[in-house]
C-alpha cells in the first residue's frame, strides 16, 4: 500500500459502520420494491380476473341467477352459424311442432319486425315446417306458421302487425303476427300464386301484387286495435 | 435478496465504493446514499448490463458519475452554505481534530474535483493514467496534466518533509 493511500485511509478511519448500513438499506429497498411489484402485478392480476368474470362467466350465469332455467336444445342461425338456446319449457313443442325427433339441427331467422325468431329445419322433404318462436325463458309462445319458406314480411302503418307470406313450391299463403305479446293472430285461409308484393293500404287492408301482375286487396280481421 | 450473487457484490465492493465516494463529495451521509442508489440501480438493471466492462469498473464508474452529480446538487450547495455559517462556532474543535489528522489526506481532499479525482484514483484506487482516462472518459494527457498541477498544489501546501509521498509514480 501506498503512503498515499495510507493516509487517506487513516483519514476515513474505520467504515465498517457505514458498510454495513449501506448494505441493510440497499437490501431494504430491493425489497421493498419486490413487494411494489408484488402489489402491481397482484393488481393487475386481479383487474384482470374481475373483467373475466364481468365478460365470460357471468354472462352465462345469468338467466340461471334469473330462475335457473334448464335449456332444452340449441339452434344456429342460418346464415351465421350462432348457436342460441331454446329453455326446456318449449324445446319439446318446438320438436313436436315441427314434427323432428331431438337429433334434428335446428335452424333459426330472427324475425324483421318483432321479438320472433322463425325457426325451421333443413328437412329432405320440399315445404319443411315453420314455426314463430318467442321464447324468454320463463315465458314464451310458439305459433305455428305451417310449411314453407318466409318470402316478405310487411309491416303494418300502427307497426302493430307484420304480414308474412309464406312460401311452398305450389303456393302462396298469408301469416300476420302482433308485434306485440298478443298471440290471437288473424288467419287467412287462402291460398295465392306467387306473391311479389305486399302493401299496406291501411291497418286493416293490404294489397298484394303478385307476379303475374295482378293486384288483390285483402281484408283483415283485427282482434284488436 | 434472493440472488446469492448479489449478496457477494455487496459484501466485496461496499467498501471501495463508499471510500470514493467520501474522497470525491468528503461527507459520509452522502456518500452512503450515493453507493446506496449505485448499487439498488445496478441490481434493478442487473439484466440489462452488457458486460462490456467489468462488474468493478461500472460500479466504480457510476459511483464517480453520482459522487459529482451529488457535488453539483441543491443539496450539497445547501449543506456547504450550513457549514460556511456554522465554521465559526466549531473554529476550535476543528483546529484541534486537524491536528490530530494527518495533513497529507486534508490536503488532498482540499483540492478542487478536478485535481482531487486525478490523484484519488492514482493513489487510492492505483490506477493508472491509461486507466483513470478509460475511466473518465478523458484523454490521457489530459489526466496527466491535471495530476501534475495537483501535485504542484499540494507541494505549496504539504511540509517540505512529506514531499517524498507524492513521488510514488
Amino acid at each position: 500500500m501506498n503512503n498515499i493511500r495510507e493516509k487517506l485511509q487513516q483519514k476515513m478511519g474505520d467504515t465498517s459502520k457505514q458498510e454495513q448500513r449501506v448494505q441493510v438499506r440497499v437490501k431494504k429497498r430491493l425489497a421493498k420494491k419486490k413487494w411494489l411489484n408484488f402489489k402491481w402485478v397482484g393488481s393487475v392480476a386481479s383487474l384482470a380476473a374481475c373483467l373475466l368474470i364481468i365478460f365470460f362467466i357471468l354472462p352465462d350465469h345469468k338467466p340461471q341467477q334469473q330462475g335457473a332455467v334448464e335449456i332444452g336444445g340449441v339452434m344456429f342461425d342460418e346464415k351465421t352459424g350462432h348457436e342460441k338456446a331454446i329453455s326446456d319449457l318449449l324445446y319439446d313443442e318446438v320438436l313436436a311442432s315441427l314434427n323432428v325427433t331431438k337429433e334434428e339441427k335446428l335452424f333459426y331467422t330472427p324475425a324483421r319486425y318483432t321479438d320472433y325468431t322463425y325457426v325451421t329445419t333443413h328437412c329432405q322433404t320440399t315445404n319443411c315446417r315453420i314455426l314463430a318462436l318467442r321464447d324468454n325463458a320463463k315465458t314464451g309462445s310458439i305459433y305455428n306458421l305451417g310449411s314453407g319458406t318466409i318470402k316478405i314480411e310487411a309491416l303494418s302503418p300502427d307497426k302493430k302487425m307484420v304480414a308474412l307470406v309464406l312460401r311452398t313450391k305450389k303456393q302462396d299463403t298469408l301469416r300476420f303476427m302482433y308485434t306485440n305479446d298478443i298471440t290471437d293472430h288473424p288467419e287467412i285461409p287462402e291460398y295465392f300464386p306467387q306473391i311479389k308484393k305486399v302493401k299496406w293500404l291501411s291497418n286493416a287492408k293490404i294489397q298484394l301484387t303478385l307476379n303475374s301482375g295482378k293486384k288483390e286487396i285483402i281484408t283483415i280481421p283485427r282482434y284488436y286495435k | 435478496m434472493d440472488n446469492p450473487h448479489w449478496q457477494e457484490l455487496l459484501t466485496t465492493h461496499t467498501q471501495k465504493l463508499l471510500h470514493i465516494s467520501f474522497l470525491y463529495v468528503k461527507d459520509w451521509h452522502a456518500a452512503e446514499d450515493i453507493v446506496q442508489d449505485v448499487f439498488v440501480k445496478y441490481f434493478e438493471t442487473y439484466e440489462q448490463f452488457r458486460h462490456e466492462s467489468s462488474v468493478t469498473t461500472y460500479l466504480t464508474r457510476m459511483t464517480i458519475n453520482r459522487s459529482k452529480d451529488y457535488l453539483k446538487s441543491f443539496r450539497y450547495r445547501t449543506q456547504q452554505l450550513t457549514t460556511y455559517f456554522t465554521q465559526s462556532i466549531t473554529t476550535k474543535d476543528s483546529l484541534i481534530i486537524n491536528e490530530e489528522q494527518n495533513e497529507i489526506a486534508d490536503a488532498i481532499l482540499a483540492l478542487p474535483l478536478k485535481y482531487r479525482e486525478p490523484v484519488i484514483l492514482y493513489f487510492y484506487e492505483e490506477l493508472t493514467f491509461h486507466e483513470i482516462a478509460v475511466l473518465l472518459h478523458l484523454p490521457e494527457s489530459t489526466v496527466h496534466y491535471r495530476f501534475t498541477q495537483a501535485k504542484l498544489k499540494l507541494r505549496e501546501q504539504i511540509p517540505e518533509k512529506e514531499w517524498g509521498l507524492l513521488n510514488h509514480e
